[in-house]
C-alpha cells in the first residue's frame, strides 16, 4: 500500500510518501502560480527519491492546504485541520492543542484522545500572526527569515511593538531599527508580537495539553520560546519536520482511505 | 484606600491626563478648579461604590441620557463599564486596559466599537458590578442595542429587572411623545422594583436644577469661542460631567459651574489662553475626546504646533430649549427631548444628517475653527457613512477636514505617531502650519 | 427524478434571482406599472401591493465591486448596502419608482441619507422609523409609521388604497407564505428534493416579482416535486445569516459535502412565517402586529432573543439539522453579538457551529473551503 500526501500551501508544497505508515520519501518546494504544476514537480521529485517509476505506482494520493481543490491528480482532498491533527495525533498520541502556523493563515486545532478534531479557530484575513507577517517584518529588517529564528533567542530585553496591523508593525519596526536599537531585541519584539496573536486563537477555544506546534513557523524557536511565556506551556517537540505535518498526515488518511475502500470491497 | 494604591493610582491618572503633582502645587486657579473636578469625581466613585456595597438603589446604563429621573428617585446611576474600566487601569495600567481590550476581540472581533465591546466582555467575564435595575441602551447605537441583549440574556443578568428605551430616527412632537411614554413607564418600573416613589416636586426641583446647569455649560462654551481659548478638553470633560452626568442635580456640581466661568471670564477677559501654548490653529474633533491617548496627541500638537482642540462632540451643547416645569406633562416632553435629542450622541446617532451638518456649520462658525478633525473612530458606524456629508460641507463653509481613522480606546489600532504624522500633514498640506 | 419540468423551473427561479431587472419586472414596467423598492424586512410590502404597486426586495445582485460607494459609506460600512448602493449608483435600480428605508440598522438609516446626495434620481423616498422594543406602545407607533407611509405613497402616485385593497393584499401574501411553507415540508425528507442554493433561489424570486405570477409558478414546482423525497444528500445544515440572497455561496457549501437543509435568514425563513391576520377589524393593526411581534423576528428586536433561539432549536429538531453555519457579514454589530449567543445556545445543546465571516461579493474562497471542511469532517467525525 503506497500512498502520497501532497499539501499544496500558500507558500511551500511538501509531498510525503508512504508506505504502510512508513515515510519512505519527502519533498518541498515553493509554490509557484500553477499548482498543478508545482505538484507535478515535487511529486516526481518525491518519486524519485522513494525509487518509483510513476505517479501510476501510487495507490492513493490525497490531497491537502491551499490548492487541493485545483490539483486534478488527487484521488480525494481533505482540510488542512484534518491533516494537521492526523499527523500530530499519529507522532504524539498525547497532543490535545495543535497550532499551525502557516504561510498565510494560522490555526488552533483542540483533539481529543482520539484524535477526532473538537474545535478549531483561525485568524480572520489579516496577515498578523502567520508567515507572512514574519515576510514583512524579515523586509523592514532587510534580513533573511532564517535570522529571525536563527538571532530570536538572543535578545534581552525585548522590545514591544504594540501595531497589531502588518502594515503599521514594518514601519514601527523600521523606526526601531533608525533609532539603534538591537536587532535580537527586534526579533524577540516580533516573536512576541505574532506569540500574542496566536494566543489570542488559543483563548478562542482553550488550551489544553500537550501542545504541539506545527506549520513552517513552527521552526522559529523564538516563536516557540514567546509562546512558551505567554501560554505557561512549553510546545512538545514532534519527531518530524513540523512543515511536514500536514503531508504526513494526508498520507495517513490516505491508508485510512485505502483500508475503508479495502474493507468495504 | 492604602498609600500604596492612592501612590499607584496618581501614575496612571498622570499617565492619561498629565502631572497631577503640577496640578496640585499651581496656584491658578483653573488649575485648582480641575483639581476639585477631580476630587469630586473621586467622591462620587466612592459613593456609588458604597451604594453597589450597601445594595441601595443603583441603575447600570449604558448610555447616559436620564440622570434628572434617577437623581430624583434617590438612585445611584453609573455606566457599564466604567468600574471594571476604572479598575483596570488603576491596577493595570495601559497594560491591564489593552489586556482587556484583547480578551475583548477574543469574544467579539475587531469591527466592534471598542467601547461597547469592552462593556460586553466586562459582562461576559463578570467584572461588571450588579444593580438593582439595568436601563436599556437600545438608543443610541446597533452596537449598544446588541449589547443591551447579551446582557439581558446572560445567564447572571437575565432576571435582572432591565427596562429598555428606544427613541425613533425622527425628532417630532410625537417622537417626544413617544419617549415621554417610555420614561413614564420606566418610573413606574423604578417604583416598582426599588421601592421608591417618584416625587413630583422633587423631580420639578431636579430639572431646574439640571436647567440652570446647562445654562453655566452655554456660558462656558461661549467663553470657548475667545481667541485665543481659554479651556482645553479635559476641563470641558468635567464641565460635561458635572452638568449632563453625575453632576445633575447636585447644588455643588452649579457651584463648581459658576466658578468655572467665573475663572474662564477672567482669563478671557485678560486675553489668556492655554498656559504655554501659543494658539495658531483651532480644530473640531466632531467626536468623543480619547481619553486613554487624547493627552499624549492634543499635548503635543498644542506644544509643537500651536494646534488647540477647541471642541468635540462630548462637549458641545447645541441650542435646545429648558425643560418647562410649569406643568407635568410639558416636563416630560422636556425630559424626552432632553434625554434622547439635545446632546452627544443620542442626538446625532439617531438624528439625519442634516444634524451633523447644521452641528458642522454652527461649531466651525461659533468657535471660528480652521480645521475639522473627522476621527473616523473603528466603531461609529453610522457616523462612519456621514463622512462625504461632513466633507461637503466643509468644502461648502471652506474648512479643511480630515478624516483620521482610529480606534478612541486603543492606540494600537492606529498608533498615536501616525495619527499625529497625518495631522501634521494635514496642517501643512493645507497650510495651516 | 427530477422531472424535466421542475428542472426548467428552477432554472428559471434561479435567473430571476440571478439579475436585478428580470423579465418579470420589465413585464410589469411596460404595461406601466410602478416599482417600489424595500429596503429590509420591516418595511410591510404589503402596503405597497395594495396601492397597486411591485415591492421590490433591494439585493446588490451582479455587483463587482464598491468603488463608487465609499466615498459616501466610509470604511465601517457593511457590504451589503455598500454593493447595493454601488449598482444605484450605476444606474442598475433606475428601474425603481421608490425606495422605501427601514431604520433597521445604522447602515440603511445612512444609505437613506446619501441616497440623494449621492446623485440617484429615484422619484419617491422615504423611511419607516420601524421600533426597537416590543411593546403595544411600539406597536402604535409602528402602525402609525405604516399610514404615514401610506398617505406618501397615495400622494406621490396619485392613487388611493381602500381597506378592501389591503385584505387583498394581505391574502395575497398570506397564500405566498402558505405555498413557501410546503416548499419547506420537502426540506424535510431524508434525501430532499432540492438542495439550498435551488431553495434560496426560490425564496429569492419572491421579492422581485408580481405576487400574482410568482405563486402560480411556485404552485407549478411543488406540483412536480415529489413530497416523498429526491436524491439529495449531505450533512444536514442549517444557515443563520441576515442577508444572503446569493445561491453561488450555498452551493459552495453544498459542493464540500454539506446539505443546507433549513435556515432562520432574511430572504429565506424569514420571508415565511405565521399568516398575517385576515378579515381582522383592522388590517393595519394586523399587519403593524405581524410585523413587530408575530413574523420570525429580527436580531435587532429588543426582547426577541428567547423566541428566537427557540425558533432555531425547533428547526433543527425538524429539520433534522446536524451543524449550524452561523453566516456574518463583517462590521454588522447585531448580527455578531447574535451568533455569540447563538454559539452559546448550541454549545449547551450539543450542536456544532461554524462562524463564518463574509463580504456580500464572496472572496477569500480558499480560506472559507477550508473552514467549511473542517467542519464537515469535524461532524462526519
Amino acid at each position: 500500500m503506497i500512498v502520497a500526501g501532497c499539501d499544496l500551501g500558500s507558500s511551500t508544497s511538501k509531498v510525503v510518501i508512504m508506505n504502510n505508515n512508513d515515510v519512505k520519501a519527502m519533498a518541498i518546494t515553493a509554490t509557484a502560480a500553477k499548482p498543478e504544476i508545482t505538484l507535478k514537480n515535487i511529486l516526481n521529485e518525491a518519486l524519485e527519491k522513494a525509487q518509483l517509476k510513476s505517479i501510476a505506482d501510487l495507490d492513493y494520493i490525497l490531497g491537502t492546504g491551499y490548492g487541493r481543490l485545483k490539483a486534478p491528480l488527487f484521488h480525494s482532498n481533505m482540510s488542512e485541520i484534518a491533516c494537521h491533527a492526523r499527523g500530530v495525533y499519529s507522532l504524539n498520541r498525547k497532543a490535545r492543542t495543535i497550532i499551525d502556523i502557516g504561510g498565510q493563515d494560522c490555526k488552533v486545532i483542540s483533539i481529543n484522545d482520539k484524535g477526532k478534531v473538537m474545535e478549531f479557530s483561525m485568524n480572520d484575513r489579516c496577515a498578523a500572526g502567520t508567515g507572512r507577517f514574519f515576510e514583512s517584518m524579515a523586509r523592514a529588517l532587510q534580513c533573511g527569515l532564517e535570522d529571525i529564528s536563527a538571532l530570536s533567542n538572543q535578545g534581552k530585553s525585548p522590545v514591544s511593538i504594540s501595531s497589531q496591523c502588518s502594515v503599521f508593525a514594518e514601519s514601527e519596526v523600521v523606526t526601531l531599527v533608525h533609532e539603534g536599537l538591537a536587532w535580537e531585541d527586534i526579533i524577540a519584539g516580533i516573536n512576541n508580537s505574532v506569540a500574542s496573536r496566536l494566543v489570542a486563537l488559543v483563548n478562542r477555544i482553550g488550551l489544553a495539553e500537550e501542545l504541539v506546534l506545527t506549520g513552517g513557523c513552527a521552526k522559529n524557536e523564538g516563536l516557540g520560546l514567546a509562546l512558551q511565556k505567554l501560554l505557561g506551556v512549553s510546545p512538545r517537540k514532534l519527531s518530524q519536520d513540523p512543515q511536514f505535518i500536514g503531508a504526513i498526515g494526508a498520507a495517513l488518511l490516505a491508508e485510512d482511505k485505502l483500508r475503508d475502500r479495502g474493507g468495504a470491497s | 484606600m492604602s498609600e500604596q494604591d492612592s501612590a499607584s493610582e496618581k501614575s496612571v491618572i498622570e499617565e492619561l491626563f498629565g502631572s497631577i503633582t503640577a496640578l496640585i502645587e499651581s496656584q491658578d486657579p483653573y488649575d485648582r478648579l480641575m483639581l476639585e473636578a477631580y476630587q469630586m469625581s473621586l467622591a462620587r466613585t466612592s459613593r456609588v461604590k458604597r451604594a453597589l456595597e450597601e445594595q441601595k438603589p443603583t441603575a447600570a446604563m449604558g448610555g447616559n441620557c436620564i440622570p434628572e429621573i434617577l437623581v430624583a428617585m434617590d438612585i445611584e446611576p453609573f455606566q457599564f463599564l466604567e468600574f471594571p474600566f476604572q479598575d483596570a487601569i488603576l491596577y493595570g495600567g495601559m497594560e491591564g486596559l489593552r489586556d482587556m481590550v484583547d480578551k475583548s476581540v477574543e469574544m467579539f472581533g475587531p469591527h466592534m466599537c471598542s467601547f461597547v465591546r469592552l462593556a460586553c466582555y466586562a459582562v461576559e467575564a463578570r467584572l461588571a458590578p450588579f444593580p438593582t435595575v439595568v436601563i436599556g441602551m437600545s438608543s443610541i447605537c446597533d452596537s449598544g442595542s446588541a449589547a443591551q441583549q447579551l446582557v439581558s440574556n446572560h445567564p447572571d443578568w437575565k432576571n435582572r429587572p432591565s427596562y429598555s428605551i428606544e427613541s425613533p430616527a425622527r425628532r417630532d412632537e410625537k417622537s417626544y411623545e413617544y419617549i415621554a411614554f417610555q420614561l413614564k413607564e420606566l418610573v413606574a418600573f423604578l417604583e416598582k422594583i426599588t421601592g421608591q416613589k417618584l416625587d413630583l416636586d422633587k423631580l420639578k426641583e431636579v430639572c431646574e436644577i439640571s436647567n440652570e446647569q446647562l445654562q453655566l455649560w452655554w456660558e462656558y462654551n461661549e467663553l470657548r469661542r475667545a481667541i485665543p481659548c481659554p479651556s482645553d478638553w479635559k476641563f470641558a470633560s468635567m464641565v460635561n460631567q458635572m452638568a449632563r452626568y453625575w453632576g445633575i442635580g447636585k447644588p455643588e456640581s452649579t457651584a463648581w459651574l459658576k466658578k468655572a466661568v467665573a475663572v474662564l471670564g477672567e482669563k478671557v477677559k485678560a486675553g489668556k489662553g492655554l498656559e504655554g501654548i501659543k494658539e495658531k490653529i483651532r480644530f473640531f474633533w466632531f467626536d468623543f475626546p480619547p481619553i486613554i491617548w487624547g493627552d499624549r496627541l492634543f499635548r503635543s500638537l498644542a506644544e509643537e504646533y500651536g494646534a488647540v482642540m477647541v471642541m468635540d462632540l462630548y462637549s458641545d451643547n447645541p441650542p435646545h430649549t429648558m425643560i418647562d416645569t410649569s406643568n407635568e406633562k410639558a416636563m416630560w416632553m422636556g425630559l424626552a427631548k432632553r434625554a434622547t435629542y439635545d446632546f452627544g450622541m443620542p442626538r446625532i446617532a439617531l438624528g439625519s444628517a442634516d444634524l451633523y451638518r447644521q452641528d458642522t456649520i454652527r461649531v466651525v462658525k461659533d468657535f471660528s475653527m480652521d480645521a475639522v478633525i473627522w476621527p473616523g473612530h473603528k466603531g461609529h458606524k453610522d457616523a462612519g457613512a456621514l463622512v462625504n456629508i461632513v466633507a461637503e460641507q466643509c468644502r461648502e463653509l471652506g474648512v479643511p477636514l480630515l478624516n483620521l481613522g482610529c480606534d478612541l480606546l486603543d492606540d494600537r489600532v492606529v498608533p498615536v505617531g501616525e495619527m499625529k504624522k497625518k495631522i501634521i500633514d494635514f496642517f501643512q498640506i493645507t497650510g495651516l502650519a | 427524478m427530477r422531472t424535466a419540468r421542475a428542472g426548467e423551473l428552477l432554472k428559471d427561479f434561479s435567473e430571476i434571482t440571478g439579475t436585478l431587472y428580470n423579465p418579470h419586472i420589465g413585464d410589469w414596467k411596460k404595461r406601466g406599472g410602478k416599482v417600489v423598492g424595500i429596503v429590509c424586512c420591516p418595511v410591510p410590502k404589503e402596503l405597497i401591493q395594495a396601492a397597486g404597486m411591485l415591492p421590490f426586495r433591494i439585493r446588490g445582485t451582479g455587483s463587482q465591486g464598491t468603488e463608487l460607494s465609499e466615498k459616501f459609506t466610509g470604511d465601517l460600512c457593511c457590504s451589503f448596502p455598500r454593493n447595493f448602493f454601488n449598482q444605484a449608483q450605476k444606474g442598475k435600480l433606475d428601474f425603481l419608482d421608490g425606495v422605501v428605508f427601514s431604520n433597521n440598522c445604522d447602515h440603511y438609516r445612512r444609505l437613506y441619507d446619501n441616497w440623494h446626495a449621492a446623485g440617484i434620481r429615484t422619484p419617491f423616498l422615504h423611511m419607516i422609523s420601524n421600533p426597537k422594543r416590543i411593546a403595544e406602545q411600539a406597536r402604535q407607533w409602528y402602525e402609525n409609521e405604516m399610514v404615514a407611509l401610506l398617505n406618501r405613497l397615495q400622494e406621490h402616485f396619485g392613487v388611493t388604497v381602500t381597506e378592501a385593497e389591503l385584505e387583498q393584499a394581505i391574502r395575497q401574501s398570506n397564500e405566498t407564505r402558505r405555498l413557501q411553507r410546503r416548499l419547506y415540508e420537502l426540506r424535510k425528507a431524508g434525501h430532499p428534493s432540492l438542495t439550498g442554493a435551488e431553495t434560496l433561489a426560490v425564496m429569492v424570486a419572491s421579492t422581485c416579482m408580481p405576487p400574482q405570477t410568482y405563486n402560480q409558478k411556485l404552485e407549478s414546482l411543488l406540483s412536480e416535486l415529489d413530497p416523498a423525497g429526491g436524491s439529495h444528500q449531505g450533512i444536514r445544515l442549517m444557515i443563520v445569516s441576515s442577508s444572503l440572497d446569493n445561491p453561488v455561496f450555498l452551493t459552495l457549501i453544498e459542493d464540500l459535502g454539506g446539505l443546507i437543509v433549513a435556515d432562520y435568514s432574511c430572504f429565506g425563513a424569514k420571508l415565511i412565517g405565521p399568516d398575517i391576520e385576515e378579515n381582522s377589524s383592522s388590517p393595519l393593526q394586523a399587519l403593524s402586529r405581524h410585523y413587530l411581534t408575530e413574523a420570525i423576528s429580527c436580531p435587532r428586536l429588543y426582547g426577541s432573543h428567547p423566541q428566537r433561539i427557540q425558533f432555531i432549536q425547533e428547526t433543527i429538531r425538524e429539520y433534522k439539522v446536524e451543524g449550524v453555519i452561523g453566516d456574518w457579514l463583517t462590521f454588522c454589530d447585531t448580527w455578531n453579538i447574535f451568533h455569540y449567543m447563538l454559539k452559546q445556545e448550541l454549545k449547551k445543546d450539543g450542536i456544532p457551529f461554524l462562524m463564518i465571516e463574509r463580504e456580500y461579493i464572496p472572496s477569500f474562497k480558499g480560506q472559507l473551503k477550508t473552514r467549511v471542511q473542517a467542519f464537515l469532517e469535524m461532524i462526519r467525525g
